[in-house]
């Protein structure tokens, strides 16, 4: 396997997202201007120049007309991803640590922080797709409950039925996604701050990171913690990697406690765990810096890492990668396909 | 052995340790020192009761001579405080005293002040005065509480020695080992790549300093804010404690007989007796508390001369365990443990100015006590000896002296100039003694050393120099062996950039006569004839040197000690004795021996570890761990477990990993021909040690996969059960579409960048 | 971060070919390397979706405004090859795949190979450039049959049928060693799909006693740097009656549990 090395910001990535189809991502980070790439070749398709302050999240809508960005400007942009522009804004009165289009793109979450003495919300937006524009009242905005930590981030689950939302305290919580009910909190997931949570494919469970060095599986329907992965290294990114049942984590310790050069001292490596059986199963190494985020194409079959040495790093999976498989599994495949085999023989029979 | 046992303080910060003292039990420590005390209520009566000394062993004097009795007993009693009230008895009929007095004290610290200062005082030759506080004359002298009848003191008996050895009887001949990690501390059977079964599950807070273990493993001590506790057994359960409060080192003899602990606090015994444990008032202002380890008794109790530095351990041992010995100004105190610690000889070893003293870690075979039957030789032809120095003064120069106890006898003075420093380093079977000699140059700028190698079985001790123009900054002999190794630097032509790495390690090998002797056959001390230096490595940052305890193997290390430039640490494997060909050692690489010297050299592997902290060898030199403490470096913490070749068997990333220690275990009793034996049927054993890996191996797999298959099992009904449950939703449809639409295929041209070439170099 | 900053610019350089020249240095557990890489691009055909197809026909924006298609080395770099394999013992699986690697880098260190001369050296600066400025075109088959004969330069091995052919190629006449070889090569078989275990001895005392008094020559081919058979022979009978009763004997024999396939070294004129 063969990364590319994406040098397209002056300062540590915040975010990258792949689009759908997962033939264009866009990274953020702490500099003002987001990066569009074609995946295929790592060819930068362009840069999303109009934001003030750090960008810390970014996401692409599912039919690759738009792109979101949340901004340390206190604002939300709208932009078109084909040429770049800004459709629309929307202003805050601190910080926004989060923002991701609902599945089907006609809504936005967003998560601001608690900085400015603001509270904290959980807010959603509709998007009026025919005129290109955020609808400036929102569906529902939600502050922080005085029983509850502030949130840090949230996620959509399928059909934007479902936000899950990690909070600063390591809980965890499930709102309505139409009217931001509170439907069930989980205290004590974590013990330290949730950093990232991100859907499996189809929206039905998620992935966890937190820094307390570890990251969970979470069904969205019960909210039980399915898998738990465990490592040596605080986390700030997880992901669930579609085709194969892998899960990928990364982080590493903050740049002040790092006193070794080398990148494989430093644990700045993104691991790989089998996500039925919790096994760590591998790793890639090759960032100078804390990975701050992951993410898995679509399709399964590549991956980016975001790190706080300011590179993006595009990785294609080779061969081996799908090949690769537990005997349990091997075997459980091939009981499988003989059952369906015998299956045809008795219908035709 | 000494360095395994103490404590390393630099690691340890008082206020990072934390004790709940709640969960120390100390019941039973109460309960052995508790003094039963009547509680009564004549309150009143009692505070003047415990001003009260009673003096026995006065002379009985006629009235006549009574004032100057009372003139001479005040006068004597006066120096505990000031007295209230003198009561000199009389009998009236026969008009002389009798024989004893009561003596009032103005406050009750006198009253232990004259029981210290004068019980058991000679007034004269035929007086000796017995002076008792009141209240103990009241509570063991009243006989409502005092039995005549005799009754055989309770000795706590030591718990049973198979018992205490009954891991050493595993069916597998497993090794243990303990982990520290935070505050928790556990103890596991070692098995290989496989995970370790744990013996004791992880207690928290179970000892202030990682646990020890005595030199044979019997013992497991643990340390705590009042004391220290022992363990063993199968569950390894609770033996004994050992109130010794903020106790911070420990030290156990060589055959385990004794237990020292030390603690910076003196001994101070309070009003309250429950607190005062074993000791009592002769041992106050004592640091040092000498135990028996078997029993948990305590047997004698050492000050520190006050102007003595802390070093560790302050006690040392002669290898039998019938000596010990501290270092005093100008004298070694030499006592006989077996004799109640009584001096040695009735005396100090006097020697001016001595800086420092060494047993032989064993029993020395002198030449006058060698037979050409090697059979014949009995236990009582070893002698105990012993080394010490003394630096350059006025009238004599710095000599290095070896001498046999008890008789004192000297068998060997090496004389020494511009000396700035002197190292014994006894070879682990007494045979050679190096002095390492630490000179300065004339301007005093430089150091450099040399090694005066004493040859303990020859007559006379002869001595062989080795003069070397660099500082040694660490020697280590093989064990059992007749080779060693130093660190050393050349500091004259020293680079002021500590980056640069200029250590170098060389490799020592005696010359031989007889060059078909090979391997530690040759060890038998006339054979060796000089040391020659063999090979080196320069310009390395190798800081310790670390020798299987079976000699042959070694592993040169660089371990992470902060202060230091380079954070990166080094594990390199070499064998002296190596079978094949590219021995290091030999200008052609190839072929036997042919210089003349008892050595095959070659690096076998390189335990790539870049963390490394600390490394131990267990005891049998099957298995190295390095680890990695979060003490000393902040990340990749955890352990790794390296055959003696340097083949990485186990590796375990822990976070906030503190300490590795091997279990020891006692030498083996095998006779050499019981050795012969083996090993000419090794190829029975290995095949029967590999079927039970195998086995063991294919458990380990077994349980693996039937793990993993309820795993996928689960998880697949969990997949159903979603999918059923979001059926309504049809997510499941909306995916199919995506990859309806990909269908549609359309060819694209794209630019990619190609790597054609490639090449990496070093630079 | 300070490492970073010790490690100089990567450096591009423009070859004249069109390829580039990256130089970049990186440091790995305390040690600095030195990657000299040299780049072309090439266009690659692909059978996407029409809305990716779409999506590649997007005009640059932002600061990549006008900027030409394809990857920039400015922003966008190929990375060192990463060993990823997967399993639950992925550290040893590394380790081992980490040694070969380093085996293959040692191997291609001559890699830097002038085009005139094919000396370790850039082609801009070759001594023996010719005056006239001509570019060799891309292996000549006489350059190859050089690189045959001189067998220094050449990295890859050259069959002898090649070898033979080149010869030709080259016009020069044949001489009697030519004439020699060819005849040799005559009664040459190439087996291949042999066990990669299998040795010369293997080879003669095995699968070839039946002809082991007129085997003339056995060559097991091996890999230069590793030492490991290719998986392929040339043996040489004494005559060419009896090397095509070996080949009769031994095609489709199987040996150490695979099937033998064996043919004439070079391929023989129809008779």
């Amino acid at each position: 396997m063969r990364p590319l090395a994406l040098r397209g910001h002056t300062r540590g990535i915040t975010q990258v997202k792949f689009n759908l189809e997962g033939d264009i991502f866009v990274s953020a980070g702490k500099d003002t201007d987001a990066s569009v790439w074609f995946s295929h070749n790592g060819e930068r398709l362009g840069t999303l120049i109009g934001h003030n302050g750090s960008i810390f999240s970014v996401d692409i809508d599912k039919d690759s007309k738009y792109c979101i960005t949340a901004s340390s400007d206190e604002t939300v942009k709208l932009w078109n991803l084909k040429t770049g522009e800004i459709f629309d804004e929307i202003k805050f009165q601190c910080p926004v640590y989060r923002v991701e289009f609902s599945p089907d793109g006609s809504k936005i979450l967003i998560v601001t922080s608690t900085l400015m003495k603001s509270k904290g919300h959980l807010i959603v937006h509709n998007i009026d797709r025919s005129a290109n524009i955020i609808e400036k009242e929102p569906v529902f905005s939600i502050e922080t409950h005085e029983e509850y930590k502030p949130i840090q981030v949230a996620s959509w689950s399928y059909n934007g039925r479902y936000i899950a939302a990690g909070r600063t305290d390591g809980s965890l919580s499930k709102f309505d996604g139409e009217t931001g009910q509170v439907l069930k909190h989980v205290p004590n997931l974590h013990e330290d701050i949730i950093k990232d949570i991100q859907f499996s494919q189809d929206r039905t469970y998620f992935i966890t990171s937190s820094r307390d060095k570890s990251a969970k599986l979470i069904d969205i329907l019960t909210m039980d913690t399915l898998k738990s992965y465990d490592t040596d290294s605080a986390l700030n990114s997880a992901c669930i990697t579609p085709v194969k049942e892998f899960v990928i984590l990364a982080g590493g310790q903050d740049a002040k406690d790092v006193t070794t050069t080398s990148s494989r001292e430093g644990r700045f490596e993104s691991r790989f765990f089998h996500k039925i059986f919790e096994d760590e199963i591998g790793r890639v190494s090759g960032h100078f810096g804390p990975i701050n985020y992951v993410a898995v194409s679509p399709q399964g079959t590549s991956f980016v890492s975001g790190g706080e040495d300011g590179f993006v790093r595009l990785h294609h999976f080779d061969k081996s990668y799908f090949d690769f498989k537990y005997e349990v599994e091997k075997t459980a495949e091939a009981e499988q396909e003989s059952a369906a085999n015998n299956g045809k023989v008795s219908v035709d029979a | 052995m000494t360095d395994t046992l103490a404590p390393n303080f630099p690691e340890i910060k008082l206020e990072d340790i934390h004790v709940n003292e709640d969960e120390i039990d100390f019941s039973d420590l109460k309960e052995q020192y508790e003094i039963i005390s009547d509680n009564t209520s004549e309150t009143k009566n009692n505070v003047k009761l415990d001003r009260f000394v009673v003096v026995d062993g006065t002379p009985i004097a006629p009235e006549s001579k009574v004032p100057i009795l009372t003139k001479v007993l005040t006068k004597l009693f006066s120096q505990a405080g000031e007295i209230k009230d003198f009561n000199l008895p009389m009998d009236t009929e026969e008009k002389k005293t009798k024989g004893y007095l009561f003596i009032e004290y103005a406050n009750e610290l006198s009253v232990r002040k004259a029981v210290k200062l004068l019980n058991g005082k000679k007034l004269d030759a035929k007086h000796r005065l017995f002076v008792n506080s009141f209240r103990d004359l009241e509570k063991y002298g009243s006989t409502e509480n005092f039995s005549a009848e005799f009754k055989e003191p309770v000795v706590p008996k030591p718990v049973s020695k198979t018992l205490l050895d009954s891991w050493l009887l595993d069916e597998y001949s497993r090794d243990q080992f303990s982990i520290t990690r935070d505050d928790d501390t556990l103890i596991a059977w070692y098995r290989g790549a496989h995970k370790p079964e744990n013996i004791v599950e992880p207690r928290r807070n179970w000892s202030n300093a990682p646990i020890k273990f005595s030199p044979f493993g019997t013992y497991v001590l643990s340390l705590h804010e009042h004391g220290v506790q022992s363990w063993g057994g199968p569950e390894l359960q609770l033996l004994h404690k050992f109130f010794h409060p903020q106790v911070r080192a420990v030290h156990i003899s060589p055959t385990e007989k004794y237990l020292v602990t030390f603690s910076p606090k003196p001994i101070m015994l309070s009003d309250n007796a429950e607190l005062n444990g074993p000791f009592t008032p002769e041992m106050e202002g004592h640091n040092i508390v000498v135990w028996d380890l078997a029993t948990g008794v305590l047997l004698k109790t050492f000050g520190i001369p006050g102007n003595q530095e802390f070093h560790w351990p302050m006690i040392k041992w002669s290898y039998d365990d019938k000596y010990c010995g501290r270092i005093g100004p100008n004298a070694i105190a030499i006592y006989e443990p077996e004799n109640n610690f009584q001096l040695s000889r009735g005396e100090l070893l006097k020697v001016n100015d001595v800086q420092d003293f060494e047993f032989a870690p064993t029993g020395v075979l002198l030449h006058k006590a060698r037979k050409s039957n090697a059979s014949k030789i009995t236990p009582e032809d070893y002698s105990t000896v012993l080394c010490y120095w003394t630096p350059e003064n006025n009238n004599q120069s710095c000599k290095a002296t070896v001498m046999e106890l008890p008789k004192r006898r000297i068998l060997r003075t090496v004389n020494l100039v511009q000396v700035s420093d002197v190292r014994f380093h006894w070879q682990s079977n007494s045979e050679y003694l190096c002095v390492q000699v630490d000179r300065h140059t004339k301007s005093k700028k430089s150091i450099f050393t040399n090694l005066e190698i004493c040859k303990m079985g020859e007559r006379d001790i002869p001595v062989e120099k080795i003069e070397l123009k660099d500082h040694v900054l660490s020697f280590a002999w093989e064990p059992k062996g007749d080779r060693f190794i130093t660190i050393s630097i050349d500091e004259a032509g020293r680079d002021e950039n500590i980056a640069v790495p200029q250590n170098v390690v060389t490799f020592f090998a005696p010359e031989v006569d007889n060059v078909t002797k090979t391997g530690k056959g040759a060890a038998a001390g006339s054979d060796v004839k000089s040391w020659k230096s063999v090979y080196s490595l320069p310009n390395k940052f190798s800081n310790k040197i670390s020798w299987s305890p079976m000699g042959r193997f070694v592993c040169i290390t660089t371990l992470i000690r902060p202060p230091q430039v380079r954070n990166q640490s080094e594990f390199l494997f070499y064998d002296m004795d190596y079978p094949g060909e590219h021995i290091l050692n030999k200008e052609n690489k190839t072929g036997a021996n042919k210089n003349g010297v008892n050595c095959n050299l070659r690096d076998i592997s390189n335990g790539k570890y870049g963390s490394g902290t600390n490394m131990q060898w267990d005891k049998s030199g099957r298995y190295l761990a390095c680890w990695s403490s979060y003490l000393r470096h902040r990340v990749d913490n955890g352990y790794r477990v390296y055959t003696c070749t340097g083949k990485l068997i186990r590796q375990e990333g822990i976070d906030g990993f503190v300490s590795f220690s091997w279990r020891p275990r006692p030498d083996h009793l095998l006779s050499s021909s019981e050795i012969k034996k083996i090993k000419k049927n090794f190829k029975e054993y290995s095949a029967k040690f590999e079927e039970m890996d195998m086995m063991e191996a294919n458990e380990a797999l077994r349980t693996a996969i039937l793990d993993r298959r309820s795993k996928l099992q689960n998880w697949n009904s969990f997949r159903a059960a979603t999918q059923k449950s979001v059926a309504p939703y049809k997510i499941f449809e909306n995916f199919s579409e995506v990859e309806d639409h990909t269908k549609s295929l359309i060819t694209i041209e794209e630019i990619q960048e190609k790597i054609l070439e490639e090449k990496k170099e070093v630079v | 971060m300070s490492a970073v900053a010790d490690i100089p610019e990567r450096q591009i350089i423009n070859n004249d070919d069109g390829t580039k020249t990256i130089i970049s240095y990186t440091i790995e557990n305390g040690t600095k390397y030195k990657i000299t890489q040299k780049v072309a691009e090439i266009k690659v055909t692909e059978k996407v979706s029409a809305t990716i197809a779409e999506r590649k026909k997007w005009h640059k924006y932002g600061i990549e405004k006008d900027s030409k298609p394809g990857p920039d080395q400015s922003t966008t770099q190929i990375g060192e090859e990463y060993i990823f394999r997967l399993g639950p013992n992925w550290r040893q699986l590394n380790e081992e795949a980490e040694k070969k690697l380093d085996l293959e880098r040692k191997s291609t260190v001559q890699s830097i190979k002038c085009r005139y001369c094919g000396g370790p050296h850039f082609s801009t600066k070759c001594p023996n450039k010719p005056k006239d400025g001509s570019v060799p075109t891309r292996k000549t088959a006489a350059s190859v049959a050089a690189a045959a004969a001189s067998n220094i330069t050449s990295s890859t091995y050259v069959p002898p049928s090649l070898r033979r052919r080149e010869a030709d190629a080259n016009a020069q006449g044949i001489d009697i060693l030519e004439a020699k070889k060819r005849e040799q090569e005559a009664r040459t078989l190439r087996l291949t799909n042999l066990n990669e275990s299998a040795n010369k001895d293997d080879l003669v005392k095995g699968l070839l006693a039946p002809f082991s008094n007129s085997i003339e020559k056995a060559v097991v081919v091996e890999n230069r740097t590793t030492g490991r058979s290719r998986g392929f022979a040339y043996v040489t009978f004494s005559t060419e009656k009896q090397a095509e009763v070996a080949l009769d004997y031994v095609d489709g024999r199987g040996f150490m549990n695979l099937i033998i396939h064996a043919d004439w070294s070079q391929p023989k004129d129809k008779k």
